[in-house]
């Protein structure tokens, strides 16, 4: 039984292997025949007009050379096709015959149609090329951060320290018009207040300084072309330098930490609005970070 | 103690009322910079034009649940009236609105609370005396909850809301006279918003008043003086002038000023703001505001500045369903120290024309010099009807 199976495996994989060998072969017939008929076309405009510039330039082109270029069209659309690649010349090329037939008068052959289906596939060509852009951030920052308090008689008690500045820095995102990454690293100046609601804790301090490195990564969806939602890890590193207690000491005042967080962010030319929140291990609350980037 | 207070009860300011205004700026979006393309107040709220209903019916909701795939929009378009009716006359425009709303206040916390409130039960009714609105009078009546300020008092569950008569010879001006909303700002739907609440232009407080609506080259101009809510007894009526300057730089970027002084006997209030309606993309718009509230208290000449900011996103994500991210600032004293921080994402869905179901979360951050407290997380779910 096994033995039998086995054997339908192979057999089945020898088919399949067979079918993408003459499948390579067909694709490579294919590409052939149309470069082979492509450079037929050239070759001919080149021995009557010597290149395409100099033909679109003539004002009225014979009809049977409109015919050529419309086959023109149809390599560079077919070879556009197969490539998923734009090649600058072809596109310059195409439009320019694009324009110029306007003034031709040939029933059979549709230049607008040619024109749409190419201009609605270089769309989405560069639609779905990722590009790989720079950007400067400043961004409004603040959180509950969580430190340990030790009394004079060494009781340990959490105590809270609310904390908002603003974070500057830089990223970079790699991205195409449906999805796309996005990594940055910014460095938060930041004021804290540190207290508790309790009535068993007497310590309060305000406008202490805090010092943080944040680096903010996510991956986003775009359901439109200037609106993304996103979600990522954080990386903090936070740095304070709160008075210690009479007596006694606070911990935990340095620290790593990471966590998650989603944004939702538009996008006006250059601009990039980003709202995001989110959640850090051992912090009291929620991150939030609100701000503009600016794309380079 | 008093800074605990005042924290306490800006919280309480701020988390109290889940109400709803009934207009939607963010519909820059789609190109409309004007509530009057469809609202008869042409500062939105109240009820809605023809054009208004026919737009919610084909653009802003989805077609889900009542129509058909193989329903044109134009047959839905007609169908907008009341009721989902052809409308039955040139002259009348009845309809009615309903709001509910059920949420969460600190539930993160042990004292966590939860509530149902029906906000509004209205009739409106809009009466054209002609056929190209040029003289409307309009009314809204119905049920309105007895604010948590004045609870166990009888205060009148039933009462008017709007009641205007609006002379617009043609689109350039127009004259709105009777009780309705104070121009100022963005009336952004979510009036627990700082930039309605903390200003006075919350749910309740409609006055009556002249409004004078201008409509040049690309300005909008309404100028409102007012006598307070003649409803109110007169020592408390806020009466005063407000006005507000916008412009438009394309259909989908208007920005504009705002400036509001009032007075009653006890109270007086000067109002500044600057504020911008983007749209981007089809549908998405962002909202910002940034205000300066300046209160005195008459008897003691106590003066008290305060400040607050708003921006809001309201991202289109398929027809009728949008998210939206509101992020909020408000100093209720420029000589203290405090401040508060508030980030509310959201989900608002259009599921067909006359049905809004929104689920929002609201995270508040409270700062101060004497205290780290623990951040606020409240919920709210709605449910709007209106036919």
């Amino acid at each position: 039984m096994v033995l039998m199976v086995l054997m339908v495996l192979m057999v089945l994989m020898v088919l399949i292997r067979l079918k993408s060998i003459f499948l390579g072969l067909s694709l490579i017939l294919i590409s052939f025949s149309i470069c082979a008929s492509e450079k037929s076309v050239d070759k001919i405009i080149e021995s009557k007009f010597k290149n395409y510039g100099d033909l679109l330039k003539m004002e009225e082109i014979p009809e049977n050379t409109q015919v050529l270029l419309y086959k023109k069209l149809d390599f560079i659309l077919k070879r556009t096709k197969s490539t998923k690649t734009v090649i600058k010349r072809d596109e310059e090329l195409f439009m320019k015959i694009i324009n110029k037939s306007d003034d031709f008068d040939l029933d059979d052959y549709d230049f607008d149609e040619v024109s749409e289906e190419y201009n609605s596939l270089l769309t989405q060509i560069k639609n779905e090329q990722f590009k790989l852009n720079y950007y400067a951030t400043a961004r409004f920052i603040t959180w509950n951060y969580r430190l340990q308090l030790t009394d004079q008689s060494g009781v340990e008690e959490p105590l809270y320290s609310k904390e908002k500045g603003l974070c500057v820095g830089v990223g970079t995102t790699y991205e195409n018009a449906y999805w796309g990454m996005a990594t940055d690293f910014c460095y938060a100046y930041m004021t804290a207040t540190v207290g508790e609601d309790s009535t068993s804790i007497k310590y309060n301090q305000s406008s202490v300084p805090v010092d943080a490195l944040v680096s903010t990564s996510s991956v986003f969806w775009k359901p439109k072309e200037l609106v993304s939602f996103g979600v990522g890890p954080l990386l903090v590193y936070h740095r304070a330098e709160y008075a210690s207690p009479t007596g006694g000491s606070i911990q935990d005042t340095n620290n790593f930490s990471y966590g998650y967080h989603i944004l939702a962010s538009w996008r006006k030319s250059r601009f990039k609005l980003d709202i995001s929140i989110g959640d850090l291990k051992d912090y009291k609350s929620s991150i939030w970070q609100i701000g503009v980037n600016y794309t380079f | 103690m008093m800074k605990h207070f005042r924290l306490l009860f800006v919280t309480i300011l701020v988390t109290f009322y889940f109400n709803h205004l009934w207009a939607y700026p963010n519909f820059v979006g789609y190109g409309y910079t004007s509530c009057m393309t469809c609202h008869y107040n042409p500062y939105g709220n109240g009820p809605l034009t023809d054009y208004g209903r026919a737009l919610s019916a084909t653009a802003i909701s989805n077609r889900w649940i009542i129509h058909s795939k193989d329903k044109p929009e134009e047959k839905i378009a007609e169908d907008s009236g009341f009721l989902y009716m052809k409308a039955f006359n040139s002259r009348v425009r009845p309809s009615v609105d309903y709001r509910g709303l059920r949420y969460g206040r600190d539930i993160n916390k042990d004292e966590a609370k939860y509530e149902t409130i029906h906000m509004q039960a209205d009739v409106n009714l809009v009466i054209k005396l002609d056929k190209t609105d040029k003289y409307i009078a309009s009314i809204s009546y119905g049920y309105a909850p007895t604010p948590r300020s004045q609870k166990g008092k009888d205060v009148g569950n039933y009462r008017s809301r709007e009641h205007y008569i609006g002379i617009r010879p043609n689109q350039n001006y127009g004259v709105y006279i009777g009780m309705m909303d104070k121009v100022f700002g963005i009336r952004v739907p979510d009036h627990i918003a700082f930039s309605r609440s903390v200003t006075g232009l919350a749910q309740n407080d409609q006055t009556h008043g002249v409004l004078l609506h201008l409509m040049k080259e690309k300005f909008e101009i309404g100028i409102h003086p007012f006598l307070g809510n003649l409803d109110q007894a007169s020592d408390l009526r806020q009466k005063g002038v407000s006005a507000k300057i916008e412009y438009d730089f394309s259909n989908k970027f208007k920005p504009g000023i705002s400036i509001l002084r009032s007075e009653s006997d006890h109270i007086k209030n000067d109002l500044a703001a600057i504020h911008t309606k983007i749209g981007f993309s089809k549908g998405s718009s962002v909202l910002f505001e940034l205000g300066k509230k300046s209160q005195e208290i008459v008897s003691t000449k106590l003066d008290t500045q305060s400040y607050y900011g708003l921006l809001q996103n309201h991202l289109l994500l398929n027809r009728g369903v949008f998210t939206l991210f509101t992020f909020e600032y408000f100093k209720p004293d420029t000589e203290k120290e405090n401040e508060t921080f508030r980030l509310g994402p959201g989900l608002q869905i259009f599921p067909f024309q006359g049905v809004e179901v929104r689920f929002d979360i609201y995270n508040t951050k409270n700062f101060s010099d004497s205290s780290a407290t623990k951040d606020n997380w409240d919920i709210g779910g709605q449910l709007h009807l209106w036919f």
